[in-house]
Parts: C-alpha cells; sequence; structure tokens
C-alpha cells in the first residue's frame, strides 16, 4: 500500500511548525535588540557632540582670555595684565587636544575643528606671540605692530569657532530629532510586526493541527457509526502517513468485521433452515405414524367391541395388549410433535373458562388404567370451591396426564400418588407427588430439557421419550404460570404448578371467546 | 334414509370408518380420492361428507372449495376427519364454512358415531 506523502508524517509537520514559530520569534527578538542597540548609539553620539559644542565654546573663552591679556599687556607694558594670556595657552593646548580627538558628527565637523585651531594658532603664534615676545624684549620702545591684521586673524578664528559651534548644535538637534523619530516608528511599527508575527503563528498552529485532527475526527465519527450497526461504513485515506495508515487499518478491521457478520448470518439462516427441515421432517414423520396408528387402534377397538364376533378370554387379553402398546406409540408420536410445535412456535393456544377441577379428575380416571395391577393408590384433594380459570383445556388435560403418568410410572408396587390443589395468591397451585425413587439433585435443573432423563429413570428401564415435562413446562408457561421440583432421593418426587386465574386479566374477553369457541364446534 | 359419503385415501381407514358409521343403520357410500368424492357428491347427493384432508390430487381443503362453488351441493355439511390438528388450520379460512366438526384421527370412541348422528339431526 503506497500512501501520497503530502507534507509528510505528524511528527514532521509539528517539527516543520514549531521551527517557523521559533524563528519568529529569532526574528521579534532580533528585531528589538536591532532597535535598542541602534538607539543605545544615537544617545551615544548625542551625548558626545554635547562636550563637543562645549569644549569649542571653552576655546573661544580661553582664545578671548589670551586676547584680552595681550591687549592690556600692549597698553600697559605691565606683566600683570599678560595672566590671562599666560594661564590660557596651557588651557587652550589642553582644550585643542580634546578638540582634535572628538571625532564626533562626521568629517565635515573635524576639517572645521581642525581649520578652527589652525585659525587660532594663526592668531596665536602668528600674532600674539611675536607681539608679547617684543614687549618682553624692550617694554618701552615703540611697538611695531598691524592692529588690524590681529583683528582680522581673530576674526577669522571667531567665524571658524561659530562654524564649529553652529554645526555642532545642528548636528546635536539632527541627533535628537533622529531619536525622536525613531522612537515614533519603533512605536508604530513594533506591535503591528507583532501582530503580523502572531497572527501568522497562530494561523500556522491552526492549520497544523487541522491537519493532524481533521482525519482522526474522521476516524472516530466512522467508528461511531461502526458501532452504532453501520456495518458499511468506511472512513476517507488522507492527511499524514500515521492517520493514513490508522484509516486504511480501520477500513480492513470495518471490511473484516461486515464480512465476519455477514458469514455468521449465513450460518445462522443454514442453522435456522436446518431446524426448520428437522422439525418438518418430525412433523412429516409423526403425521405418517399416525395414520396406521389410527387403523391399529380402530380395529382392535372393533375387535374389543365384539364386531367381528365375541373373544374369548386369551384374545381378549392379546387385543388389550396390542391396543394398550398402539396406545402408548401413538403417545410417544403425540409428545413428539407437540414438542416439534413448540420448537416451531406454532403451539396454538385456544382459551377459555377452563373448570381446572374436571380436568384434573378427568387425567385422574385416564392414568387409573395404567396403574391397575400395581395396587397404586391415588388421592385426589380438590377443594370444592376451586373456580375458573382461563386457558386451553385439552393442554391442562395433557399437562396434568403428563404429570400423572409420570408419577405412576414411577411409583413402587403399592405406592401413593396424590395430587392436591390449593388457592395460591390470585391463582391456583396444583402439586403432583408419588413416592418413588426420586432425582439427583445435580439433575434436577435440566429435567425439563428436550430429551433428558433422569439417571435414575434411566438405570431403572422406565420407557420414556424425555419429553413430556418439556411439554409440561411449556404448556404451564405459556398460561402464564411456573412449574417447580422437589424431589429426595428414595422417597419421592413433587412437581408444583402455579397457575394464574386468569392470564390476561380480562373478565370481557372470555364471554366473546367462548361465543367464537361456540360458533366454531 | 340417509346416505354418507367418506372421502378416504387409506383403504383400512376408509374400510373402519365405513363400518363405525354403517353400525347405525346409515347408507355409506365411499371414494378413495377428492376428485372421486366429488363426483359421488354429484351423483347421489349425499346428506353428509366425512372428509380427509391429506388426500393424493386435491386435497380436502380443495374438495370444500368446489363443494362451497357448487349451488347444489354446498349445502351439504363436511366433517373432517383427518390427522391434521384443528389448531394448525387457519380459522379466519372461509373455504371452511360448511364444516361441522373438526375430528383428529385417532377418532376416540364413540365420537365419530356422535358426531355423524348430530350432523344429520340438524
Amino acid at each position: 500500500m503506497s500512501f501520497q506523502r503530502r507534507g509528510g508524517a505528524i511528527r514532521k509537520r509539528l517539527q516543520r511548525t514549531y521551527n517557523i514559530l521559533l524563528v519568529l520569534v529569532a526574528l521579534v527578538g532580533t528585531v528589538a535588540l536591532v532597535g535598542r542597540v541602534l538607539s543605545v548609539r544615537q544617545l551615544d553620539t548625542l551625548s558626545m557632540t554635547q562636550p563637543l559644542i562645549d569644549t569649542n565654546a571653552a576655546y573661544l573663552q580661553e582664545l578671548t582670555n589670551a586676547q584680552t591679556g595681550v591687549r592690556g599687556y600692549r597698553l600697559t607694558r605691565v606683566q600683570r595684565f599678560l595672566e590671562p594670556y599666560d594661564n590660557a595657552l596651557p588651557q587652550l593646548k589642553v582644550l585643542e587636544e580634546r578638540l582634535r580627538v572628538s571625532q564626533v558628527g562626521g568629517t565635515k565637523l573635524h576639517r572645521l575643528v581642525v581649520e578652527e585651531i589652525a585659525r587660532a594658532r594663526e592668531w596665536l603664534n602668528g600674532f600674539a606671540e611675536p607681539l608679547v615676545a617684543q614687549i618682553m624684549e624692550n617694554p618701552s620702545a615703540d611697538l611695531r605692530f598691524d592692529a588690524g591684521r590681529g583683528k582680522a586673524l581673530f576674526d577669522a578664528f571667531r567665524e571658524a569657532n561659530t562654524e564649529v559651534a553652529e554645526l555642532g548644535v545642528a548636528q546635536r538637534s539632527a541627533i535628537e530629532r533622529r531619536i525622536r523619530d525613531s522612537a515614533r516608528d519603533f512605536v508604530v511599527r513594533a506591535p503591528a510586526f507583532l501582530l503580523l508575527a502572531l497572527g501568522f503563528g497562530s494561523w500556522l498552529i491552526r492549520r497544523t493541527s487541522r491537519e493532524v485532527a481533521d482525519p482522526i475526527d474522521q476516524m472516530r465519527s466512522t467508528v461511531a457509526r461502526l458501532n452504532s450497526g453501520d456495518l458499511g461504513a468506511r472512513t476517507e485515506v488522507f492527511g499524514p502517513v500515521e492517520t493514513q495508515e490508522l484509516a486504511v487499518a480501520l477500513n480492513e478491521l470495518a471490511a473484516s468485521r461486515e464480512e465476519y457478520v455477514a458469514a455468521q448470518e449465513d450460518a445462522i439462516r443454514h442453522l435456522e433452515d436446518l431446524d426448520r427441515t428437522r422439525s418438518d421432517f418430525v412433523s412429516t414423520v409423526s403425521h405418517e405414524l399416525r395414520t396406521p396408528l389410527t387403523s391399529v387402534t380402530g380395529y382392535t377397538e372393533m375387535l374389543v367391541d365384539g364386531d367381528a364376533g365375541e373373544l374369548n378370554e386369551r384374545q381378549a387379553q392379546m387385543v388389550d395388549a396390542i391396543d394398550r402398546n398402539a396406545r402408548r406409540l401413538l403417545a410417544l408420536v403425540e409428545d413428539l410433535l407437540t414438542a416439534s410445535r413448540i420448537e416451531a412456535g406454532v403451539l396454538t393456544m385456544a382459551r377459555s373458562q377452563v373448570d381446572l377441577g374436571s380436568v384434573i379428575q378427568d387425567a385422574v380416571v385416564a392414568v387409573r388404567g395404567n396403574a391397575v395391577g400395581r395396587e397404586l393408590d391415588i388421592a385426589l384433594d380438590i377443594p370444592p370451591e376451586l373456580g375458573r380459570i382461563w386457558g386451553d383445556a385439552p393442554k391442562l388435560e395433557r399437562m396434568m396426564l403428563n404429570l400423572l403418568s409420570n408419577a405412576v410410572k414411577f411409583s413402587p408396587q403399592r405406592g401413593r400418588v396424590t395430587v392436591t390443589v390449593s388457592a395460591a395468591g390470585e391463582g391456583v397451585a396444583i402439586e403432583v407427588s408419588d413416592t418413588g425413587m426420586g432425582i439427583p439433585e445435580a439433575e434436577q435443573p435440566k429435567l425439563f430439557e428436550r430429551f433428558f432423563r433422569a439417571s435414575t429413570a434411566r438405570d431403572a428401564v422406565i420407557p420414556g421419550t424425555g419429553l413430556g415435562l418439556t411439554i409440561v413446562k411449556s404448556i404451564v408457561e405459556d398460561h402464564g404460570g411456573s412449574i417447580t421440583v422437589r424431589s429426595m432421593l428414595g422417597e419421592g418426587t413433587t412437581f408444583r404448578v402455579e397457575l394464574p386465574a386468569d392470564h390476561r386479566g380480562r373478565t370481557g374477553q372470555t364471554v366473546v371467546d367462548e361465543r367464537r369457541a361456540g360458533d366454531r364446534g | 334414509m340417509s346416505v354418507v359419503l367418506v372421502i378416504e385415501d387409506d383403504p383400512d381407514i376408509r374400510a373402519l370408518i365405513t363400518r363405525r358409521i354403517a353400525k347405525s343403520g346409515i347408507e355409506v357410500i365411499s371414494a378413495g380420492t377428492g376428485e372421486q368424492g366429488l363426483e359421488l357428491a354429484a351423483s347421489h347427493r349425499p346428506n353428509l361428507i366425512v372428509l380427509d384432508i391429506r388426500l393424493p390430487g386435491i386435497s380436502g381443503w380443495q374438495v370444500i372449495e368446489r363443494l362451497n362453488a357448487d349451488e347444489l351441493l354446498k349445502e351439504i355439511p363436511v366433517l373432517i376427519a383427518s390427522i391434521v390438528d384443528p389448531s394448525e388450520v387457519d380459522p379466519t379460512d372461509e373455504s371452511q364454512e360448511p364444516v361441522t366438526v373438526h375430528l383428529v384421527k385417532p377418532i376416540p370412541r364413540g365420537q365419530l358415531e356422535a358426531a355423524v348422528h348430530e350432523a344429520l339431526n340438524k
């Protein structure tokens, strides 16, 4: 299986996003740092421009002092008046040095400073110094000097000094302006840049989480659909390689589950078909068996009735044996048929008001025949006030017959079978007890299963199909009742059936049903 | 004198039913298939038909349908004597209209005779 590698794996995508975010953070930091460095440098320049201006002013002051000294000395020839000049000389040297080293303000200012110093020196060395020396040499002699030239030299210096001062001030205000401007720019641009960076960052994060989360969301909803029974649900294969692999795996899983369920359904259908076939088979066989048995019982009846002439005692005994066994066979076939109907769920109920007392009495009469020669005592305890119950009379009779014939079958010689009917809540309880061999406790829960036979019954070779109690239980449950068993090995067994008085709880229905039953009869 | 038509494919059971009804002095005619039974019904106009359901050829239900379709035969009461349990029969089926009694084989002693007498004396 190959995947379209759009952007690669989740890990790569996340790393790429984090890297881009890191670059953004670094960029923002760098911009802030550069801005800060630039402004510091501007402030440095500013802080160096001011001393230049100050030094320049001091230089003018000192040279003016020198001029004043020279002028006083020239006029008075008194040494004391030369003091300002003498004082100024070392100061001037210092100031010149300062001016020369201050490299601020670019080459133009520097050139002007050099020019200024040259002018000052021209006045000092070319005018003031020779003049002072001349006076010192001969204080009384006439002075030969060009006063105009001194003034011109000094004016030239003053001019140069003014130029330096003006340029210095101009540069200072230019720097101040630049600082102000860049500060203003920063206030405007930094937030804009920051917003841009934040916007791009969050867009990137959202895009990356969508790329990863969208396919996962898709798979989640597919799983939800699968779980809610939509077996055909499949997920779209897209996104990073991992989610694509997961999606393909999920789809494969869903497909195999769908196949599995389909196969299971097929198997169930097949089993149901088999079961139906078997049920149909049992039903057909039962019907086919009943046809010859009808002839057998019919003709034996006629023989007994003397239709073919009176039977002698031995003949009568033989015919009776044929009749009994044919009826037993018929009962087995009947059980099989009923069991197959129960299984197929087609055992219908024709309900009416049933006189339970007479149903029980009829059943007792019917089983007395089986008890002949065994000296069995069949005791009946039915309260006279026992009312009617809502039920299917033939089925209730079948239920009593099965319970009673079991009790008789498992009772020993001179045993005792007891039928007790009593009120139980709204309904009735019927107990059928025998003094037979009993049923092992471990086998009691399986007693109502189809074809199950107690080990005690099998050991004693007592005939039976293991269907009787299954049928009883089905009839009891169809009437909304319940059946329980109590048994002690060697002492006997008691079956207790509880039936509600009116399973449907509607008396109005009774009349209608009886009328309909009457119409049909 | 009453005539009863027995339609039953199994010869032993046919003989048995015939004998049991004839014992009480009723004339019995019999057929082994539905078609044959319908012919006899048309020619003899019996007072009662005792009918099996599982038959070779047309079934007992089809016999009833054809009887119902015939103006002259639809009034004849039908008594079903069958292996088929009445609980397996759809009770809303209109074709059962002339059926008076549905007996399940083997029919207990006396019940067939009683049902025949009741149907004839109606």
